[in-house]
């Protein structure tokens, strides 16, 4: 097996929130190889978006890291001083975000945004830092890229921003890129867009992918692994065809569950009840289990460990769901 | 297909802002060429004894008490009133630029340290403190502009601290951190910018401003000193005799009214022209 690019190990981060200090990433762990895409996948406020800004160390002063490791490329993160960490970002991790307009800086126009970036990550000379900004405005497909590198932020549409965004991403040649909900501030069209243009542009740099979001339909489409989140951690992680045949975590089954079918016609949604904990109310051991219909009593005595239901498919539950009930994609589908 | 609802409002303003630049042209072309455009010294004494004249061919705008030309005086006059009132709104507009940026990027002791220091300086009184150092110095150009300057940048920074402090937390300047640009960069770069406005209307309305104070000071004989022509001092002249020779105190009113107003509508102008939100889509996209 390949050594992982990125591995994040039992993170935390705690905000002091008006209920008390909450621990919004809790004992958060996957690893990402080379080349490879890893959908983190969950509700909002599950600490998925926290999760892609500790990597980076931009939690800013409400956020801070308690507890774990974040190695990038065998090097702890958490360790890096700033000239390291600026090192960092941008040219071994490059990072797209969810808003494609606000992301982007109003006064400054695109090229000259892409440029700079360009400059700050490789020694070259304005007139070469322009010639890569637009031969990277053509690698996103942006169209007409002489006249857009020309342009402000506020005379695009989103699609055009988020292409923008992603440039910018790859102006420093990352080696992982980190997308947080890329897609989420986009009509679907534009969606199903990008969605091709990330998996063209892996496949020509070979870059590894963290993409996290709460698209299924998205993470299909992209994703090699699935790591599925609840309440600051991963409770389930298998290969994406394998997740969704064969689902093992009650949590997982609930998603799959709640996603409309368009083959099924109008069948009723099947919603989780409860509703995501407050990350400073968490209930001890296994966090799902108040909302859980498998609970049994070890649910809310002890931690579920993970353990491996098949090589690559490991999940954290005390149930084996699996063996007692088993999955029937929503609608029949596969 | 009728215009599109952006493009009346951002022609006025294009339209406003062109008036604004024009005074302001006016204001400064006058002031450069006062030596050419003055049609007498405007120190040299006249006639003593038909001191006074009223506006005639010969002095347009009139004479004064010693028989100087009112017309050239308040032309020399405008050099010293926008040398003054620009030089402070330049000094103090970067003064509180660098510490409203350093305050809003660095919340925490840096933050706070800055900011108790212009609470404490904005608890002194500035017309006094201006007073006092002009009584004290002997009052000069350079000395005013420094006096002026340094009491006169405390909004600014306050101004300045509050747009950063938003800024700063917006997505592009998280995404310019992400992006692993360097802070110098991320402030001077994607923080100050597009804080800007306000310190721009701020600079600009301070010409204006200071150039009332100034006028105040040499009202009360501590700005710059005779022979010197100040619109200020003008006043003061003209005041004993208004309002039956009005000519002496009237005409240098309306140069300080005019140019104070001319400066807060040319910052007004700035303001809506350097967002790039508010201007027009036509051209690009």
């Amino acid at each position: 097996m390949k050594p992982p690019l990125l591995e994040v190990r039992d993170l935390r981060v705690r905000f002091e929130t008006e209920r008390g200090p909450a621990d919004v990433v809790n004992g958060m762990s996957f690893t990402i190889a080379a080349g490879e895409t890893l959908a983190l996948v969950g509700e909002s406020g599950c600490g998925k978006t926290v999760t892609a800004l500790a990597i980076l160390r931009l939690l800013g002063a409400a956020g801070r890291i308690v507890g774990g490791e974040v190695r990038f490329d065998g090097r702890n993160v958490l360790d890096l001083a700033p000239r390291e960490l600026r090192a960092l970002r941008g040219r071994a991790i490059g990072m797209v975000f969810q808003d494609p307009v606000a992301s982007l800086n109003p006064v400054l126009s695109c090229g000259d945004q892409i440029a700079e970036v360009v400059r700050a990550h490789a020694a070259c000379s304005r007139l070469e830092a322009r010639a890569r900004a637009l031969e990277l405005l053509r690698r996103v497909r942006l169209p007409d890229p002489e006249r857009q590198a020309r342009a402000y932020p506020h005379q695009m549409s989103g699609g055009m921003c988020q292409r923008v965004g992603i440039a910018l991403a790859l102006a420093g040649a990352p080696r992982l890129l980190i997308a947080d909900e890329p897609t989420t501030a986009l009509d679907v069209t534009v969606q199903a867009q990008l969605c091709d243009l990330l998996r063209e542009l892996q496949a020509e740099t070979g870059m590894a992918l963290l993409l996290v979001s709460h698209d299924l339909g998205l993470v299909a489409g992209l994703a090699d692994r699935v790591a599925i989140a609840y309440a600051g951690h991963v409770v389930e992680s298998a290969p994406v065809e394998r997740l969704f045949a064969a689902p093992q975590h009650p949590y997982t089954r609930g998603l799959l569950r709640a996603l409309p079918d368009i083959e099924a016609g109008a069948r009723p949604f099947t919603a989780i009840p409860g509703s995501v904990p407050h990350p400073a109310e968490v209930p001890p051991y296994c966090r799902f289990q108040p909302r859980c219909t498998h609970r049994i009593a070890v649910c809310g005595r002890e931690d579920p460990a993970p353990r491996a239901v098949q090589p690559e498919h490991w999940v954290a539950c005390w149930v084996d769901v699996g063996a007692t009930e088993p999955w029937t994609p929503p609608g029949g589908r596969a | 297909m009728t215009a599109r609802p952006t493009s009346k409002p951002a022609r006025a303003r294009r339209r406003a802002l062109r008036a604004a630049l024009a005074c302001a042209a006016v204001g400064v072309l006058v002031a450069l060429l006062a030596p050419r455009l003055a049609p007498y010294d405007p120190s040299a004494v006249g006639d003593l004894v038909h001191g006074y004249g009223a506006p005639s061919h010969a002095h347009w705008l009139g004479t004064d008490e010693f028989g100087r030309d009112v017309l050239s005086r308040l032309l020399w006059g405008a050099r010293v009133s926008l040398t003054i009132g620009g030089l402070t709104a330049l000094l103090a507009g970067t003064l509180g630029g660098l510490v409203g940026l350093a305050a809003g990027l660095r919340p925490g002791p840096v933050d706070a340290i800055l900011m108790r220091g212009v609470d404490l300086l904005s608890a002194l009184p500035r017309t006094y403190l201006v007073v006092l150092v002009a009584g004290l110095l002997r009052p000069s150009l350079p000395t005013l502009v420094v006096v002026l300057a340094t009491t006169g940048w405390l909004r600014t920074a306050r101004l300045v601290r509050a747009q950063v402090h938003g800024v700063a937390r917006g997505p592009y300047v998280e995404a310019a951190r992400a992006l692993g640009l360097s802070p110098w960069r991320i402030a001077l770069r994607h923080v100050l910018p597009n804080a800007a406005a306000p310190l721009i209307v701020s600079v600009t309305a301070m010409v204006g401003n200071t150039i009332l104070v100034e006028s105040g000071l040499s009202f009360l004989g501590l700005g710059v000193q005779v022979p010197t022509p100040s619109w200020g001092a003008m006043v003061q002249e003209g005041r004993k005799v208004f309002p039956e020779l009005w000519w002496v105190a009237i005409t240098p009113s309306i140069a300080i009214t005019c140019t104070v107003l001319a400066c807060n509508l040319l910052g007004d102008a700035l303001r809506d022209a350097l967002d790039p939100r508010s201007a027009s889509t036509e051209g690009v996209s």
